[in-house]
């Protein structure tokens, strides 16, 4: 039995992960496309929290709430300026256009404040005693934003018009638009709120682990994973996909080391031979 | 004809017209573009692989390994010593990664689309982890460091000698691509592409069609690898990653992917040697160059760079029957 604390680790892993998963497979469910900047957004959140929080000296929280706000604006304009334009061109011109966004947001990072290491201090002090271990309040910190960010997220897609309209235009876009629903707007709307998540998840973990420039593909990698493993454009998939996600990696790693991301890998396999839809994925046809 | 005689034997005159530091840029350049080919033959197919550079490595890791030198391999550490001929490891590489890709392929591509694209991306992800994970068979973090390639005692130590062979490699993939391109299973591919339900209703198995494209693509991207490895004597679990797969498909939309062969060449000969050099030059300017240049081409040139001679004599062509109206 493991101890408490990697439990504790795997759950505070698993709702990171479910966040960034669940913006993406918002905007992928909606918009039709895979947004490869997600992951970009995140380094750029937690780069915008070290240059308010570090360099200007500005509290944290303020820093977090800026950081959110201004990758709000960027994802907009992205989604405005280049996923527009060629949104109904097919996946690859689409997934070639967000790639070449994550390449220069990548090398424009990189030039500014190089690739090396940074670290922004732990904002929140103290520690929290749970039995006989401690946990550091940034980490219950990170633990009650996401899930109160997620609560919201589900609060919004189910119980409000604006979510209707989400999941209206996520099953057709041609139907939902004929029933008025303005499309348009609602890739702006899905947008914001899949990079305001990637944002308060880099905001958040910024000083939990360290800062460079490439941080931003692991949460995208987990994030697709987690979609993959729990079925495509369903909330649920997204978050059972992060939960199983989570304490995989984190017990996985407390059990055989780095060799997890075999095991990762096998479990995504095996899912993928059996549930060629994922776990909660509606049934696909099947091919050959 | 006429236009591909004049290509090779530009290639062929090149090395010794070109200052040397220029065919460094060169070499990895016609290596990268064995890739391009291969994942455009498989987005022909109508399939996006993630994990092109994956198969780069598995060739390289199976050269090195099949290849390398008692007093170089693993410090000493390992007692599998093959010391094969390198051209017979290239060989391997290229085989051990058809292999992979036949059994990655086989599970893989039942779904295909997004599913395909993201376990592709996992399979490179988890080849790093287990070369990184495994220093006795691997090398760990180092790698395995092996020899130049030689035929007999004349070692191909130089830049233009391995020249030769990085284009040599490149014909034949381009040869063997276009064939298939050509041929009916060409033919077969565009059908799958275009429109998988009447392609299988039509008694077209997708599945064993796009098994067979990836295979032929693993292979190539395999004795690339090989290649690479042994241009650079070393290979570590760095070098063949998820950005280098993203790279791939970058040079692919660069070059254009809607021909099999020139697009894809095109599009790793410029954009290689150009990231290579800002790689050099300046930190982070590569991946902001290419982005800025991937963006200009999928916004105003869709068909990538090969098509340009196409828009400039469809231009010559409107600006003399504006005139003759006139």
């Amino acid at each position: 039995m493991a101890p408490l604390i990697v439990w504790l680790d795997s759950i505070i892993v698993a709702f990171t992960i479910i966040m960034v998963a669940s913006g993406l497979a918002l905007v992928f469910g909606v918009m039709g496309i895979l947004n490869w900047t997600h992951g970009q957004l995140y380094m750029m959140a937690a780069y915008v929290v070290f240059v308010i929080n570090v360099q200007l000296g500005l509290n944290y929280i303020l820093s977090l709430v800026v950081a959110t706000a201004v990758i709000v604006g960027l994802g907009i304009l992205i989604e405005k300026v280049f996923i527009r334009p060629v949104a109904d061109k097919g996946f690859l011109t689409a997934s070639v256009v967000t790639m070449g966004l994550l390449n220069v947001f990548l090398g424009v990072v990189t030039m500014i404040y190089g690739p090396r290491e940074r670290a922004i201090p732990i904002p929140i002090e103290g520690k929290l005693a749970i039995g006989s271990t401690f946990v550091t309040w940034q980490r219950m910190t990170v633990l009650i934003i996401s899930v109160l960010s997620l609560i919201a997220l589900y609060w919004f897609v189910n119980r409000t018009r604006a979510g209707l309209a989400v999941r209206a235009a996520a099953q057709d876009k041609a139907v939902a638009g004929m029933y008025g629903i303005r499309v348009g707007r609602l890739f702006v709307l899905v947008m914001a709120v899949g990079s305001g998540l990637a944002a308060l998840a880099g905001g958040l973990l910024g000083p939990v682990y360290s800062l460079n420039p490439s941080i931003g593909a692991r949460p995208l990698n987990m994030a697709l994973f987690a979609i993959v493993l729990g079925g495509l454009g369903s909330f649920k998939g997204a978050a059972v996909g992060g939960l199983i996600l989570g304490f995989a990696s984190v017990m996985g790693a407390y059990y055989i080391g780095a060799w997890w991301e075999l095991v990762q890998f096998l479990l995504i396999m095996v899912v993928i031979l059996f549930r060629p839809q994922g776990l909660f994925g509606k049934p696909l046809g099947r091919v050959g | 004809m006429i236009f591909v005689g004049v290509v090779l034997a530009l290639a062929i005159v090149v090395p010794f017209i070109v200052p040397t530091p220029i065919l460094t840029y060169l070499i990895p350049a016609l290596l990268w573009a064995i890739g391009c080919m291969t994942w455009n033959a498989i987005a022909r197919v109508g399939q996006f692989s993630m994990g092109q550079a994956a198969f780069y490595a598995i060739g390289g890791y199976a050269s090195a390994m099949l290849t390398a030198p008692a007093s170089f391999a693993y410090g000493g550490t390992v007692t599998l010593i093959f010391q094969w001929p390198v051209f017979v490891g290239v060989l391997c590489g290229g085989i051990a990664a058809a292999i992979v890709a036949l059994i990655v392929g086989t599970i893989t591509l039942r779904i295909g689309g997004l599913f395909f694209c993201i376990i592709t991306l996992a399979f490179g992800e988890l080849l790093r982890i287990v070369a990184l994970n495994q220093p006795p068979i691997f090398g760990g973090g180092n790698g395995i460091t092996v020899n130049a390639p030689a035929i007999g005692n004349w070692v191909l130590s130089g830049k233009i000698p391995f020249y030769f062979v990085a284009l040599g490699a490149v014909i034949l993939t381009a040869v063997v691509i276009s064939r298939i391109d050509k041929s009916r299973l060409g033919r077969t591919f565009r059908a799958i592409a275009a429109n998988q339900a009447l392609a299988a209703h039509a008694g077209i198995q997708l599945m064993k069609y796009r098994v067979i494209i990836f295979t032929v693509g693993g292979f190539f991207c395999g004795m690339a690898g090989a290649l690479f490895t042994h241009y650079l004597r070393v290979i570590t679990p760095t070098v063949f990653g998820f950005t280098e797969s993203i790279l791939i498909l970058l040079m692919c939309a660069v070059g254009g992917y809607y021909s099999a062969v020139a697009g894809p060449i095109l599009g790793a000969l410029v954009l290689s040697p150009v990231g290579d050099y800002l790689t050099s030059v300046l930190q982070g300017g590569k991946p902001f160059v290419f982005g800025i240049v991937v963006l200009l081409v999928a916004f105003y040139l869709v068909n990538g760079l090969v098509d340009i001679p196409t828009l400039v004599r469809r231009a010559i062509v409107k600006r003399r029957k504006s005139t003759v109206t006139a």
